[in-house]
């Protein structure tokens, strides 16, 4: 009586979708920690070496001791700005959801597991955590952000992927000896030696195979604990970097994806911890919100639009506070390598 | 073409006897294609990565004088042009730097921008 193929449509499944992954690892905030700030805009004092001065500490019996003078400071600013993001959610998302024929109807398998909210919240703390990655990664990776000592630049046969040239295992390339002089220079500027290495994660496998890394690592394995800050001599954090971005102008044009960290590597000394005398590259000056938190989400309603609006904030300054602490290593890679 | 200088060390010319560089180039140093022995490819992405630039590298950050970075340099000079500490020479610098517009270089023979007002 009737063509079967007219009487049927295809339903969506609910217990299957195709997707990248929804989340990615940010390393903004790792390289660049938080410090909550309860003022839009304040000061911080920076003290120099001006005062490790020796001096003469002899006292003779009934004599008056020495005395020094105090140290000195400069001071330097941070100002924050409001991020903020905002999205509807419409009555007719959830009533379409859950209509007779929508996703959520027991006729299409059960509820989908769709949540309009929290889908809202996820997608503009993305949004926002994505221009803070943007923010951090244009910030590390300008040479002139840092002291004429603390950037060097790797060009033809130097960068790592490039392994030809010399006699093996002596290549041109030589990771091993780029980050030893970055680490000294760190070092000799700061007095400490950096704690974090950010490497492209794309990159790490070329540096696995180094010929220079694979003559360190002949005579142990590379599964013993520490072994490859043992023949990198880099002793701190190996932080792998891959996150990424969509560079298109809008949703409809052609997705291009583009990696936040380039060919670049960054070694320098992060330090998380809140307190005076601290020493680290740089910092996420973000102001406390009334709530108590620095990236408070809220939700109201707007009767005319039908919507409930969505709305999560994020006030924060960016700021190296000590450059001579970072060091970065510009086009490790060759824009081939990947 | 302007000259174009380092914002970065390079390094060029292996010596694979010596197993080492040798010419080093400095930032603030002149530095050409031909010099670092690139492609046209590799030396488009380096102007476009600000490893070279066109502007010319703060002499004060090269020689040592200032220990921080350019940009750092840049935003201090910045304010004292604000409270109109800086010499014409200076101010020359940052308006070559391009961090000061042109109308904000003070006369010829003035010393400093406080007395360009006068």
């Amino acid at each position: 009586m009737y063509d079967p193929s007219g009487l049927y449509i295809d339903p969506i499944l609910s217990t299957f979708s195709v997707s990248l992954p929804m989340t990615q690892n940010y390393y903004g905030l790792r390289l660049m920690p938080e410090t909550p700030v309860r003022t839009q805009s304040g000061q911080y004092r920076v003290f120099d070496r001006s005062d490790w001065l020796l001096s003469e500490d002899r006292r003779e019996p009934g004599t008056v001791a020495h005395e020094v003078v105090g140290g000195k400071w400069s001071q330097d600013v941070f100002s924050t700005k409001e991020h903020s993001l905002q999205v509807p959610v419409l009555d007719e998302e959830r009533q379409q959801l859950t209509s007779l024929g929508g996703l959520s109807d027991p006729v299409f398998g059960g509820a989908l597991d769709i949540n309009p909210e929290a889908d809202a919240v996820s997608k503009i703390t993305r949004y926002i955590m994505l221009n803070h990655e943007f923010k951090t990664s244009t910030l590390l990776r300008n040479t002139a952000n840092y002291p004429v000592n603390n950037t060097t630049t790797l060009t033809g046969a130097q960068q790592w992927d490039q392994q030809t040239g010399g006699t093996y295992p002596y290549v041109t390339s030589d990771p091993v000896t780029n980050i030893l002089v970055a680490m000294r220079a760190v070092y000799t500027a700061t007095l400490r030696w950096p704690n974090v290495l950010a490497i492209p994660t794309l990159g790490m496998s070329y540096i696995e195979q180094h010929p220079r890394i694979i003559d360190r690592f002949k005579y142990f394995s590379l599964t013993n604990d520490g072994a490859f800050q043992a023949i990198t001599g880099f002793q701190g954090q190996i932080v792998l970097l891959d996150s990424v971005y969509n560079s298109a102008q809008n949703l409809d044009a052609t997705v291009s994806m583009v990696p936040f960290w380039g060919k670049d590597v960054w070694l320098g000394i992060v330090d998380p911890t809140l307190g005076q005398n601290t020493m680290t590259f740089g910092k996420t000056f973000a102001q406390i919100y009334p709530d108590g938190t620095t990236r408070p989400t809220e939700r109201w309603r707007e009767e005319s639009r039908k919507a409930d609006l969505i709305r999560t904030n994020f006030k924060y300054d960016l700021k190296i506070v000590s450059s001579s602490a970072g060091y970065l290593i510009k086009n490790a890679f060759s824009a081939t390598a990947w | 073409m302007a000259d174009t200088v380092a914002w970065s060390n390079f390094q060029a010319n292996y010596d694979e006897e010596k197993r080492q560089f040798t010419k080093r180039i400095k930032p603030g140093d002149k530095v050409s294609q031909a010099d670092l022995g690139i492609e046209d490819e590799e030396w488009e992405a380096l102007l476009e990565s600000g490893a070279v630039r066109e502007q010319p590298y703060p002499e004060a950050v090269s020689e040592g004088g200032y220990p921080d970075s350019p940009n750092r340099y840049f935003l201090d000079q910045l304010q004292k042009a604000a409270e109109g500490q800086l010499s014409a020479d200076e101010v020359k610098e940052l308006q070559a730097s391009g961090a000061m517009p042109e109308a904000e270089v003070p006369v010829e023979e003035t010393k400093s921008a406080s007395t360009a007002k006068k």
